[in-house]
């Protein structure tokens, strides 16, 4: 009988519970989050480019058995093809920031008007900071 | 049965028959001699975190299939979340939107060659008793969290 119990307790363990417990849980569900999200960014904008996964693969230099595992979220995956991505599919610093969830990343504005700015170079550099966090937000 | 998220969206998930594969022997990896436990208890924990990682997002957005993660399946009512164990196999896990709950119904395993009749008999045996999962859940939802 005590077995028996034993059985039944333990098919009421919940692995993800007890699994969060484990030291490296939390690192490894972080990657988990940054890919997932990586992987719906290539896919919207693969979709959006009208480009199909092999065609993609061939642009990038890799295969398409790769490129669905990326958008699957199953793969870590180098800075080099990372690199590759980003050049091809032009993510910009919003989407990265996105994927890395790590807030703002640099933007450079350039303010162009007919008028000199007569203000002194610091000021003009105060100005450009707020107005990069204006539109940052 | 006590809900095992403590986060933001715990009142939102249900267990089925996926509780149950979880729990079950399925995710620990035989490629391990006895001397690696730990690397065992590693790769485990990675792919349970992609699981719990992925369940998250689809929970984030409330449940819509959101390719490439989750995605409807053809001649079932119900959605499907994938997650790749090996190089030869795919866990999937099945689940659907009832009001404000996501509700997951039953996961399997499926090896990636499966053009023998016995395993596609397996497959769309689960996939039948995740539909009847689902008709009891929406006549009854009380027996059903009972029930896990």
């Amino acid at each position: 009988m005590k077995n028996i119990n034993k059985k039944i307790k333990n098919k009421n363990i919940d692995a993800i519970a007890e699994a969060r417990k484990g030291k490296r849980f939390q690192q490894y569900s972080k990657d988990a989050t940054s890919r997932i999200r990586l992987a719906v960014e290539v896919y919207n904008t693969r979709n959006s480019m009208g480009l199909s996964q092999q065609v993609l693969a061939k642009q990038i230099g890799s295969t398409q058995k790769i490129i669905s595992r990326v958008e699957n979220g199953d793969m870590n995956i180098g800075i080099s093809l990372l690199n590759r991505f980003i050049e091809k599919l032009n993510f910009n610093s919003d989407t990265l920031a996105r994927i890395f969830n790590c807030g703002i990343l640099y933007h450079s504005i350039e303010i162009k008007t007919n008028a000199k700015d007569e203000r002194s170079e610091e000021t003009q550099y105060e100005g450009a900071l707020t107005f990069t966090a204006q539109t940052n937000k | 049965m006590k809900s095992i998220y403590k986060t933001k969206y715990e009142s939102s998930l249900l267990y089925g028959r996926f509780f149950r594969f979880l729990s079950s022997k399925n995710l620990s990896c035989a490629i391990y001699k006895e001397r690696d436990k730990s690397k065992e208890k590693n790769h485990k924990d990675n792919i349970l975190s992609n699981i719990d990682a992925k369940i998250k997002f689809v929970v984030e957005n409330s449940g819509l299939p959101i390719p490439p993660i989750s995605r409807p399946l053809r001649s079932y009512s119900y959605f499907e979340i994938k997650h790749r164990k090996n190089k030869n196999i795919l866990i999937r896990i099945f689940y659907f939107r009832h009001k404000d709950k996501i509700v997951l119904l039953n996961a399997l395993e499926k090896p990636d060659n499966y053009n023998k009749i016995k395993e596609i008999k397996k497959i769309d045996k689960q996939l039948k008793i995740t539909e009847e999962y689902k008709n009891k859940f929406i006549l009854n939802p009380k027996l059903y969290e009972e029930y896990q």
